[in-house]
């Protein structure tokens, strides 16, 4: 019993961290139908700016702010470059670009061995649970993910900005056709999905090493939560990351062997119901 | 007469072009394999600091002849590596290759070998079981290690220390098949029995269902992950509190430089069976590593030691066949009978062109301000087949998920 | 100063005109129809004064504004207004939300207000009583709340209405506003767009001639992108080439 509720425990604190690597994801899909290939390096280029902030300060909350910021700022600047493309498949292949030179750079500025974030002095001493010492920090992650998850469907449902992102995932030339200045808010959401990802980055680092490579590794993370929660909503994110978190949890610790395969199992009988995930919508 | 001067002096030219002297000045040409993007390209980039300092020992020239290097990015893709290599034999006209790293890339190039007869590919790095073994090419020598070498030596080491029952956590394909395979094909035979066996898909992040899984009746965790897997792992295990609730022992990759510079105490007092050490109190050992520290500022790897060794027993190669390598007889041949004195160990290659090697226990300790593999036992040149029978040892299956396994009850 | 003037503007896909050659100039308040036969080049005609499709030549001017170059929203927030053929809504909104943004969109491309990040301001608040106005103006007030994806399509249109009229409109172009309705919401469509105030102009494309010619003023017919006739609805509906022309095309009505 006590081992459920820690595999249960495992897998709803590990889909936290998916949450919020997906959401950003999903939300720039959404309203711009461009699929960011350079999602993961934004993950992995927060990462890293935490680490060095962290090892620099010995403060982890300001190298997570930094960490976030900085990835911001560069999301800002990648949506400048895309915007200077038309089409979302021309889109889609130079985020591809960015993230082999984010990447690249990366590599250039930290070398290939693969790092983690220090810890923050509030989350070092485990606490007991379910007969076990459990490590407060992914309890911490976990709340962080509600955190951004309910500012997420506040922003969405209660404020202006919101109204606008949910019209523009339903129908994208008709807020033009309304006087909608959508390529702002295509940019706002760029900044946005950065910094949420960069934050994801930095914490996701703190517990799980990182380095070159990783930022395709979280991509398909990405790309697996968002396919199984449906393309382009936010609640679908939650809802595939907490399926994914949780079966990948139970797969691992019961049928190892096989962990993935249940995973993509998952993933396909989803599929073959609702080819558009789980909160999808049809095109 | 007029007509004949100048045939004569044509004549000369000619002659001149062809002299020997001219021809001992060709350079040698050796072509490098190394995972310069991607996951591994730090130990790529190792690699090629690896045969570059060798190199530079002997300013570039071997039996009187200039070395010329060509180095190739495979990416860690074994279809890429058989490209490259074949890209480096026939248009760079290597007649050696060094490399490569992965041991999908081994066996792949191992499967391609036929193609060229006139060249001799020294393996530097790559530990797939059967790249010398099952069926060997004539033209393919390995100086690193098969995945289970240095693992049956810590097999024994872990049970002489007391240990019974082993919890095995390892990334799900070959490499680690073949390090869990040694380690468990001794410890084993001696009597000790798997607790669990965990596969995990390289890359995988989160670590929690198997540390809150484990069987407490284990006592100790054998462990074949490498970059940051071992790193999650382990960080996950220290937030769990875990850390000293099982002895652990780890692969030749699992703790490596990499880990402990990243690490630092966490990994403190962890055993790993390795043929590479940075405690070997040598005069070749401690002037490569300071070339090295010198030039990335932290000790030696293991990567850049064993294309390192590569280079060398390559130069061993060359003077003992009279500075020829293009003479493929005699160069392997040569090859045969090198007997180097490395950095870290005694090298010479068995009958089915494995090199023999030392396998030193390490213990992770604080030394000279670095968190470093100290070594705890030195097991003298250990024979990819430690000491079974080689024809009996290769008639049992190859190392999978299931082989060897022996379940405690 | 004309309300729309269009000056030798052509659109091409390819090798075939959709439009060619246009002129036509609309004055304050007129009721103007569009009528021909499919594919005789009306919605992109639309599309093109919107900005929607980049004209392959000529000028367009709105409200005495060169607009040639200008981008889709600007044209809306200097008052220009439009329904699709094809029924064009946020699905997954509210009826009022859909309106809250038709409110939004025009004041926010004029850049009088920006995007607010906040809770529904005290600006909000005015916008969503501007949009309950207009909801009542398009008898939708009871399906204030109801998402839009679950209107019926005679409802859809009332909403697209609404969307077209919401906020300060001057010039508003419906294109086939009853396509597809009963008798019933074809007449509570057409009243509507009678009662329109009198300094809104109207473009009207309806394939049905007795919407078409008891709305307009003067009405246009355009035949394979071309204008071949204009006129009065009583010239236009007794014009034998036009009959023709209409024939020769799928009749409707
Ligand atoms: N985006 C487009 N690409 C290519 N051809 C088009 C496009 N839109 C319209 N057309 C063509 O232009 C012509 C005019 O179409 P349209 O303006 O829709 O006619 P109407 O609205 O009068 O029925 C048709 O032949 C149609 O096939
Ligand atoms: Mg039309």
């Amino acid at each position: 019993m006590n081992q459920i509720l820690i595999q249960f425990t495992n897998g709803i604190t590990y889909a936290g961290l998916l949450f919020m690597i997906a959401s950003g994801f999903t939300l720039i899909f959404g309203v711009m139908r461009v699929i960011n290939m350079s999602h993961g390096a934004f993950y992995i280029l927060g990462a890293f700016i935490a680490y060095t902030i962290q090892k620099q300060t010995g403060n982890w909350l300001s190298a997570i702010i930094v960490g976030s910021v900085t990835v911001a700022a560069t999301a800002f600047i990648v949506r400048l470059l895309v915007s200077r493309v038309k089409g979302a498949l021309p889109q889609t292949v130079l985020t591809l670009g960015i993230a082999m030179m984010i990447g690249d750079l990366c590599l250039y500025i930290w070398g290939g061995l693969p790092r983690t974030v220090g810890e923050p002095i509030f989350t070092q001493n485990p606490v007991p649970f379910a007969g076990l010492t459990y490590p407060t920090f992914r309890f911490f992650v976990l709340g962080l993910a509600c955190v951004v998850g309910g500012g997420m469907w506040y922003m969405l449902q209660r404020t202006q900005l919101g109204r606008i992102l949910r019209a523009g995932t339903d129908n994208r030339s008709m807020t033009s056709a309304l006087g909608i200045n959508i390529d702002r808010i295509f940019t706002l959401v760029f900044i946005m999905t950065g910094f949420i990802t960069g934050m994801s980055g930095a914490v996701g680092g703190t517990y799980i090493a990182f380095g070159p490579g990783s930022d395709f590794v979280i991509l398909t993370y990405a790309l697996v939560v968002v396919i199984m929660g449906g393309m382009g909503s936010i609640a679908g994110s939650a809802l595939g990351a907490l399926i994914v978190g949780i079966v990948d949890s139970f797969g691992r610790a019961y049928v190892h062997e096989v962990a993935i395969f249940l995973l993509m199992g998952t993933l396909i009988i989803v599929l073959a119901f609702r080819p558009q995930g789980l909160l999808g919508r049809e095109e | 007469m007029k007509r004949y001067v100048t045939l004569f002096i044509i004549m000369l030219v000619v002659l001149s072009f062809c002299a020997l002297p001219a021809f001992a000045q060709k350079p040698i040409r050796i072509g490098v394999l190394a995972t310069l993007t991607g996951a591994f390209a730090e130990l790529g980039q190792d690699s090629v600091d690896g045969v570059k300092l060798a190199f530079e020992e002997v300013d570039y020239k071997v039996a009187g002849r200039p070395i010329k290097l060509y180095i190739e990015d495979t990416a860690a893709t074994p279809t890429l590596a058989v490209d490259k290599c074949r890209a480096l034999i026939n248009r760079d006209r290597c007649s050696i290759v060094l490399g490569p790293l992965s041991g999908a890339e081994g066996l792949a190039i191992k499967k391609s070998a036929d193609e060229w007869p006139n060249a001799t590919i020294i393996v530097a790095a790559s530990a797939a079981e059967n790249v010398c073994r099952r069926g060997i090419k004539p033209n393919i020598w390995r100086t690193s290690f098969s995945g289970d070498q240095p693992m049956f030596p810590l097999g024994i080491y872990a049970y002489d220390h007391g240990f019974r029952r082993v919890i095995t956590i390892g990334e799900d394909y070959a490499f680690p098949y073949a390090h869990v395979g040694g380690f468990l094909k001794t410890f084993i035979d001696m009597g000790g029995c798997v607790s669990e066996k965990y596969w995990v898909p390289i890359g995988t992040s989160d670590y929690a269902s198997i540390i809150t899984d484990m069987p407490k009746d284990a006592d100790c965790i054998y462990l074949s992950l490498s970059g940051s897997d071992v790193i999650s792992f382990l960080t996950q295990m220290d937030k769990f509190g875990m850390m000293g609730k099982y002895e652990i022992f780890g692969g030749a990759t699992s703790i490596d430089a990499g880990t402990l510079t990243t690490m630092g105490d966490v990994v403190k007092g962890i055993v790993s069976g390795s043929i590479w050490t940075g405690e070997i109190d040598s005069a070749a050992f401690r002037s490569l590593d300071k070339r090295y520290h010198d030039l990335r500022g932290r000790p030696v790897g293991l990567f850049c030691g064993l294309y390192y060794r590569a280079a060398e027993v390559a130069m061993l190669g060359i003077e003992g066949c009279g500075g020829k390598p293009e003479d493929v007889r005699a160069f392997r041949q040569a090859l045969g009978r090198v007997k180097y004195d490395g950095a870290v160990s005694h090298i010479e290659f068995d009958e089915y062109q494995q090199a023999k090697m030392d396998v030193f226990i390490n213990e992770v300790r604080y030394l000279r301000g670095e968190w470093r593999n100290a070594i705890v036992k030195t097991y003298k040149n250990v024979s990819q087949f430690w000491d079974f029978d080689p024809d009996e040892f290769q008639k049992q299956p190859s190392y999978s998920r299931d082989f060897p396994d022996k379940p405690c009850r | 100063m004309d309300t729309l003037s269009l000056k030798n503007v052509s659109k091409r896909f390819g090798g075939l005109y959709a439009v060619r050659d246009v002129n036509l100039d609309v004055t304050h308040g007129e009721r103007l129809g569009l009528i021909g036969p499919n594919g005789a080049g009306k919605t992109t005609l639309f599309n093109v004064i919107t900005g929607d499709l980049r004209e392959t030549e000529g000028k367009i001017f709105l409200f005495g504004q060169d607009v040639t170059r200008t981008a889709v929203r600007k044209r809306v927030a200097i008052g220009l207004r439009r329904t699709y053929q094809k029924s064009s809504l946020f699905d997954s909104l509210t009826v009022g939300e859909n309106l809250y943004l038709a409110i939004l969109g025009p004041q926010v491309g004029r850049g009088r207000s920006h995007y607010n990040l906040s809770r529904l301001a005290k600006k909000d608040k005015q916008r969503m009583d501007r949009a309950m106005e207009v909801a009542k103006t398009v008898n939708l007030e009871k399906m204030f709340e109801t998402r839009s994806g679950l209107l019926s399509h005679g409802e859809r249109r009332q909403l697209e209405f609404g969307l077209a009229i919401a906020i300060e409109p001057r010039l508003v172009m419906f294109d086939e506003p009853v396509s597809g309705l009963s008798p019933e919401e074809r007449k509570m469509v057409v009243d509507m767009l009678k009662s329109l105030p009198k300094d809104i102009t109207l473009l009207l494309i309806e394939h049905d001639m007795h919407v078409a010619l008891s709305i307009s003023e003067r009405v246009v017919v355009l035949h394979e992108g071309c204008i071949i006739r204009v006129g009065t609805p009583k010239e236009i509906s007794g014009d034998p080439e036009v009959q023709m022309v209409y024939l020769g095309g799928t009749v409707n009505g």
